[in-house]
């Protein structure tokens, strides 16, 4: 977990982008990035799979 | 091409590029220009940063690389996700804080100026050579199949992408990069339908894919640990992973398509799409080419794809030998089809024994046709005084299929699709370059401070000369063809050591701006000593020259007084 996952929102209005850094959904970045790496392990069992089947 | 195709293709591409020009029309300023005004939502960064890696080379040569090796180049890309992981969590946020126009940018508040123009130095010179080959990879390809001249078509190329990168800037390359990712997914999704369908009647796809697994496409991991092996499922995650790592992380032509997120979170999101997205959209292009050589195990194929160096043989005196050959290939190609047949009919009885000697004959007679191929090769080479790389065919495979086996309409979407690849990545990469020039370069080290029009104005003055000298590259690349190789290598000879300046800054506080440079220069001269002296796999050289930084930049940081805070 990055320092700016644990950081308040401080949404910038002036001139710079918005600093706010909630995610829209899961909960947690945590969360979104364990649906990332989760999707990568589901498509390398896939392969393995796939793999076995075919060869 | 019929009119109807090119009436696809023209106008798929000029609506796509007049809806680039029209979107981001009316005042700019610098920030607007070079980073979107942070304005940008996750679908279209997440786009773009996948139209930007997606060349005319990955819709061209990805389903050659299948037709010919099969599935497993997919193992490069096994890193990726972990890299956008990587990059969401430590990555973005920094830069945002920091509220930078380019990478480098980074690298002086972090160390100093002399490792910020190194950084920034290392991308221009690789990015800037490398910009030339994704105009002139797909126009080489398309002018000898056409009989299109090339110079014409890399002018016309080029100068469409000058035109809408230099008018709208950060925001044109992706308002353009959207539609551009859309018309290519929807031409291979299109594509890969078709190839199925062509097949015969009664060759379900999992017969297919049988077929292509007893001929070795289907082997899609790998899990031995062979260094020597290009594509393993470790040298996947290890060495795809710092690549990408590299690429998307401190790459300017990366990095500025999520600095212009609307926030943190949409830049997060954009990549986190590009990790969830990325590894499917290659399968999809590799499974074209496997159905494509599927295709051809029903259907004959020329013995050899470019045809117009077929042609060109017909016409020297060594065309007979290249005739008997072809006869030779279309007898061993019948007798192929025997095996193709037994091997379908002890599959739908289930019986194993015969479908293991099916298979072995199938593969021995595929081995025969793929000797003749290779002596057609020689004779080729021999009659036209071309080498053994001039006369690789595979680049050819796929577009020769589409162009003929696909429909009227369909081939013109598909021209589209590869014209769109080889604009969105030349879009993004001549943006970055003049943004970094000007940044990094023009800013930093100008007198005074410019003012807001003549950053505007020099960034589009600097992306027009890139634009020239990716034109010009293009245009006399056909009498450097070993530089075109060099230039290609010289890019995956410096990631490692640029991502691993990056590490130490992100990572490893105690170490100071002179250690880094000593540190880097010194793991550079470790990976082109490998590269000269060993067979390493390239993928490897990203890990080697990283780790090597990190190590010789906390060693030198132990002889060298520390970093003044």
């Amino acid at each position: 977990m990055s320092e700016a996952d644990k950081q308040p929102n401080t949404s910038s209005a002036d001139t710079g982008p918005d600093l706010d850094d909630t995610p829209p959904l899961l909960g947690s970045w945590r969360n979104i990035y364990i649906v990332v790496l989760g999707n990568l392990v589901l498509l390398i069992v896939l392969f393995w799979l796939l793999t076995a089947a075919y060869t | 091409m019929s009119g109807i195709d090119w009436a696809v293709m023209l106008s798929t591409i000029g609506l796509i590029v007049a809806y680039g020009v029209w979107k981001t029309r009316g005042p700019q300023t610098a920030d607007a220009y070079i980073r979107g005004g942070n304005t940008l939502k996750w679908p279209a960064i997440g786009l773009s940063i996948m139209a930007t890696q997606a060349s005319a080379i990955t819709f061209m040569s990805t389903p050659g690389v299948a037709f010919e090796r099969g599935m497993g180049f997919v193992q490069f890309y096994l890193g990726l996700p972990i890299a956008m992981v990587v990059i969401s969590a430590i990555i973005v946020p920094i830069y945002y804080r920091q509220r930078v126009f380019t990478a480098y940018e980074y690298l002086e508040g972090r160390f100093d100026l002399k490792t910020r123009l190194l950084g920034a130095s290392l991308f221009l010179i690789s990015r800037g050579l490398a910009v030339g080959i994704s105009i002139y990879a797909p126009a080489i390809v398309l002018s000898t199949l056409f009989g299109w001249q090339l110079e014409t078509l890399v002018i016309a190329l080029g100068g469409i992408v000058i035109v809408y990168t230099v008018s709208g800037g950060t925001r044109a390359v992706t308002q353009t990069q959207k539609q551009q990712m859309i018309v290519m997914m929807g031409g291979m999704i299109v594509a890969a339908v078709v190839v199925v369908m062509r097949l015969p009647d009664a060759v379900s796809l999992d017969d297919a894919l049988a077929v292509a697994g007893s001929l070795g496409r289907m082997e899609i991991i790998d899990p031995t640990f062979d260094l020597g092996n290009r594509y393993t499922l470790w040298s996947g995650l290890l060495g795809g992973f710092f690549l990408a790592l590299s690429y998307f992380g401190t790459d300017q032509s990366q990095v500025q398509r999520y600095l212009g997120g609307r926030s943190v979170t949409e830049s997060r999101l954009g990549l986190l799409f590009n990790g969830i997205l990325k590894i499917p959209m290659q399968l999809l292009i590799l499974f074209v080419g496997v159905m494509v050589f599927v295709f051809y195990q029903f259907s004959a194929p020329p013995v050899h794809f470019n045809q117009a160096y077929v042609a060109a043989v017909y016409e020297t005196a060594h065309a007979d030998d290249y005739r008997a050959l072809e006869d030779d290939f279309g007898v061993a190609f019948v007798d192929k089809q025997q095996h193709i047949q037994a091997l379908l009919t002890a599959r739908a009885e289930g019986d194993e024994p015969a479908v293991e000697a099916a298979s072995a004959a199938l593969k021995a007679s595929e081995a025969k046709l793929e000797a003749i191929r290779g002596d057609a090769k020689r004779v080729m080479q021999l009659a036209l005084g071309k080498n053994e790389r001039e006369t690789k065919d595979s680049d050819y495979i796929f577009i020769s299929f589409v162009v003929g086996h696909l429909p009227i309409g369909l081939i013109g979407l598909l021209m589209a699709v590869i014209l769109s690849a080889a604009m969105s990545s030349t879009a993004s990469e001549l943006n970055a370059l003049g943004t970094t020039t000007v940044v990094d370069f023009y800013k930093r080290l100008g007198r005074g401070t410019p003012t807001d029009r003549q950053l505007v104005v020099a960034t589009k003055g600097f992306t027009i000369m890139w634009g020239l000298v990716a034109i010009g590259f293009a245009s006399f690349a056909s009498v450097l063809d070993n530089l075109i190789e060099a230039v290609n290598i010289l890019g995956s000879l410096f990631y490692g050591t640029v991502l691993g300046i990056f590490l130490v800054a992100f990572f490893i506080k105690r170490v100071g701006g002179t250690a880094v440079f000593a540190g880097a220069l010194c793991a550079q001269a470790v990976v082109l000593g490998l590269f000269f002296g060993t067979d390493l796999a390239y993928l490897w050289f990203n890990v080697v020259g990283c780790a090597c930084v990190i190590v010789f930049a906390s060693i030198a940081q132990l002889v060298v007084p520390a970093p003044q805070r």
